[in-house]
C-alpha cells in the first residue's frame, strides 16, 4: 500500500508532500445549504488536509457583480498571498467590458487563470463573447479554467483548442464523470486540454481512467471548496490505483508548471 | 478506521456491473481494496427485476461470506393479493435479515410508502425495528417526513441525497429522530462537521454506492472531517451495526 494510499485511509495530513487546489471559489452561495464562514473556514481546511495553496474565484463574481466579485477575490488573495491565489471571471455578457475590467489583474502575481462558466453564465462556450478569454489566455499564458457540466458544450472544445493552440484549455469536472465515453476521444489527442479532479460523482475507476488515457501530466487536483467537500475530493486521489508519483503529479506538479508556481 | 459499508450490490443488471463487480468475491476484492471491513450488499436482480427472486439468490450467493450481510428488497404491494409483504419481513427476520431496502421510485416498483397503501408492512418493519433502505428523491420529501413521524421505531436510512437537497435534510433531521441518511452524494463542504455540531454524529451513515460508484469519496470525508475520533468511528461503522444490532 503506497504512502498516499495510506494517508488517505488514515486521514494524515499531507505535510510530506505539496499539494496544489486549481479549483476552489470564495465567498457565500445562499443557493446552497453551505456551511462556510469566510477565509478562515477555507484556512483551517487547508490546513487540516495539507493542501499549501488553493486557486479560487469568487461566487459573486460567477453569480451577480462580475466586477465587484472579482475586486473581492483579489482583496482576499492580497490578504493571504501564501496561500490564496485567483482565478479572474469572464462574463462573455460583458465583453466589451473586459479589457478595461481585466486591465488591473494584467500580470498581477496572484492572478494565475481565467475562469468560464458556461453553465451559470448560460452562453455558450464557442460564443463570440468568449472570443476576449481565448485570446487572453493565448497572449498572457494563464490557463482557462472551463466549467464544463452539464457538457452541452462539448463539442466544441477540439476546434477552439486548435483554434487557439497557444492557450491552455482546463475542462472542470471533466464534463462529468458520466460522460467519459464520450468525452475523452475529443481531447485525447489535444495536447493543450487538461481536466480537473473534482465532481460530486465518482464513479469506480474514474481518476485511474482520465490519467490512463490522457496521461497523468493533464490531470490536475482541485476540490471545488467551498462548494463540495475538500475531504471527499483529496480521498479520491489518494485513494486512487495509480502510484504515488502520478498521483504527485495531479496533486500539485501539474499544477505548478501549468500555473507557474 | 473500521468502515462498514451500508450499501453495495451484487448481481446481474442489463448492463455488466461497473469493473464486472458481479460477485460477492469480486465485490470483496475491491472492499478489502479500500480497507473496508463488512458491507451490507443487496441484488441487482431484486431493484431490477423481482426481489422474491433476487432475495433468495442473494442469500445463496453471500453464504460462507462473513463479512458480506444480505439486505433483502421489500416486496411491492400487490393488488392481486398474491403476496403478503408483513409475512414477508417476518420470513427475511426468520432468515436472519437485519435490514431492507425499498425502490419504490417511479422507475422501479412505483409505490407510496404510506400507510394507506403499505401500512401492514411498515408496521411490521417498525415491530421488528428494521432498519428500511430509501432512496432520495424516490419519494417527495414530505412523505418521507409522515414515514418518520407515522412510524418513529422504525429507522429510516436515506441512500444518496444529493447536496442540493441540504434544506430538506437538515429539516428531516430536525423533525425526526428515525431519519438517518448515507453522505456519499452529499459531498459538501464541511458538512460532516456542520451535522455533528447540530445534530450530533449518530444520523450519519458511510456508503459507497459500490460498484456503481467509488467509496473513496465518502472514505475521505470521514477520514479529513474536522470531528473527534469518536463521532469518525460511529459515522463510518458504529452508527450501522447500532441499528442492525437494534433488530428484534
Amino acid at each position: 500500500m503506497s504512502e498516499l494510499f495510506k494517508a488517505g485511509l488514515a486521514g494524515r495530513t499531507l505535510d510530506f508532500v505539496d499539494v496544489i487546489d486549481m479549483h476552489g471559489h470564495y465567498g457565500a452561495m445562499p443557493q446552497f445549504n453551505l456551511p462556510h464562514e469566510g477565509p478562515g473556514d477555507i484556512l483551517s481546511e487547508m490546513d487540516r488536509i495539507g493542501i499549501d495553496r488553493i486557486i479560487m474565484s469568487a461566487f459573486r463574481a460567477l453569480a451577480t457583480d462580475t466586477a465587484c466579485g472579482n475586486r473581492e477575490m483579489l482583496e482576499v488573495c492580497e490578504a493571504h498571498p501564501e496561500r490564496f491565489l485567483m482565478h479572474f471571471v469572464v462574463n462573455p455578457h460583458r465583453a466589451e467590458h473586459l479589457d478595461a475590467d481585466f486591465a488591473p489583474y494584467r500580470g498581477h502575481p496572484l492572478v494565475k487563470g481565467l475562469k468560464l462558466h458556461c453553465e451559470i453564465h448560460a452562453y455558450p462556450m464557442a460564443g463570440a463573447g468568449y472570443t476576449w478569454a481565448w485570446r487572453t489566455a493565448s497572449e498572457t499564458g494563464l490557463p482557462l479554467l472551463v466549467h464544463t457540466y452539464p457538457p452541452r458544450d462539448m463539442k466544441s472544445v477540439p476546434e477552439l483548442a486548435d483554434e487557439y493552440s497557444k492557450a491552455n484549455f482546463i475542462m472542470a469536472h471533466h464534463f462529468g464523470p458520466e460522460n467519459l465515453d464520450e468525452a475523452l476521444p475529443l481531447i485525447r489527442d489535444k495536447a493543450n486540454v487538461y481536466t480537473d479532479t473534482c465532481v460530486s460523482l465518482l464513479p469506480l475507476g474514474t481518476i485511474e481512467r482520465l490519467a490512463q488515457e490522457l496521461g497523468e501530466d493533464r490531470v490536475l487536483f482541485g476540490t471545488d471548496m467551498p462548494y463540495l467537500n475538500a475531504g471527499g475530493q483529496i480521498g479520491k486521489v489518494l485513494l486512487a490505483q495509480l502510484d504515488d508519483a502520478a498521483k504527485r503529479k495531479i496533486l500539485a506538479e501539474n499544477s505548478k508548471r501549468l500555473f507557474s508556481l | 478506521m473500521r468502515f462498514f459499508d451500508a450499501n453495495c450490490r451484487i448481481g446481474q443488471g442489463i448492463r455488466l456491473a461497473p469493473g464486472g463487480i458481479e460477485t460477492a468475491a469480486d465485490l470483496l476484492k475491491v472492499t478489502a481494496t479500500f480497507d473496508i471491513e463488512r458491507a451490507l450488499v443487496h441484488a441487482t436482480e431484486s431493484r431490477t427485476y423481482d426481489p422474491l427472486t433476487g432475495n433468495e439468490q442473494l442469500t445463496r450467493r453471500l453464504a460462507g461470506y462473513e463479512n458480506l450481510e444480505p439486505c433483502w428488497v421489500v416486496l411491492a404491494p400487490d393488488p392481486a393479493g398474491s403476496h403478503d409483504q408483513a409475512a414477508y419481513v417476518e420470513k427475511a427476520v426468520a432468515s436472519g435479515v437485519r435490514a431492507m431496502w425499498a425502490f419504490n421510485g417511479p422507475a422501479m416498483y412505483h409505490f407510496p410508502l404510506t400507510d394507506w397503501m403499505c401500512g401492514d408492512l411498515l408496521a411490521a418493519l417498525e415491530c421488528h425495528r428494521m432498519p428500511l433502505f430509501i432512496e432520495a428523491l424516490a419519494s417527495p420529501w414530505s412523505e418521507v417526513l409522515e414515514l418518520c413521524l407515522a412510524h418513529p421505531a422504525l429507522p429510516v436510512v436515506c441512500v444518496r441525497p444529493k447536496y442540493r437537497e441540504a434544506r430538506w435534510v437538515y429539516a428531516l433531521l430536525r423533525e425526526t429522530p428515525n431519519f438517518h441518511f448515507t453522505f456519499d452524494f452529499f459531498a459538501v463542504h464541511r458538512c460532516i462537521e456542520d451535522i455533528c455540531k447540530r445534530f450530533g454524529p449518530e444520523r450519519l451513515i458511510f456508503a459507497s454506492d459500490l460498484p456503481d460508484h467509488s467509496p473513496a469519496v465518502p472514505i475521505g470525508m470521514v477520514t479529513y472531517a474536522g470531528v473527534d475520533d469518536e463521532s469518525k468511528a460511529l459515522i463510518a461503522a458504529g452508527n450501522l451495526e447500532r441499528l442492525l444490532g437494534g433488530v428484534q
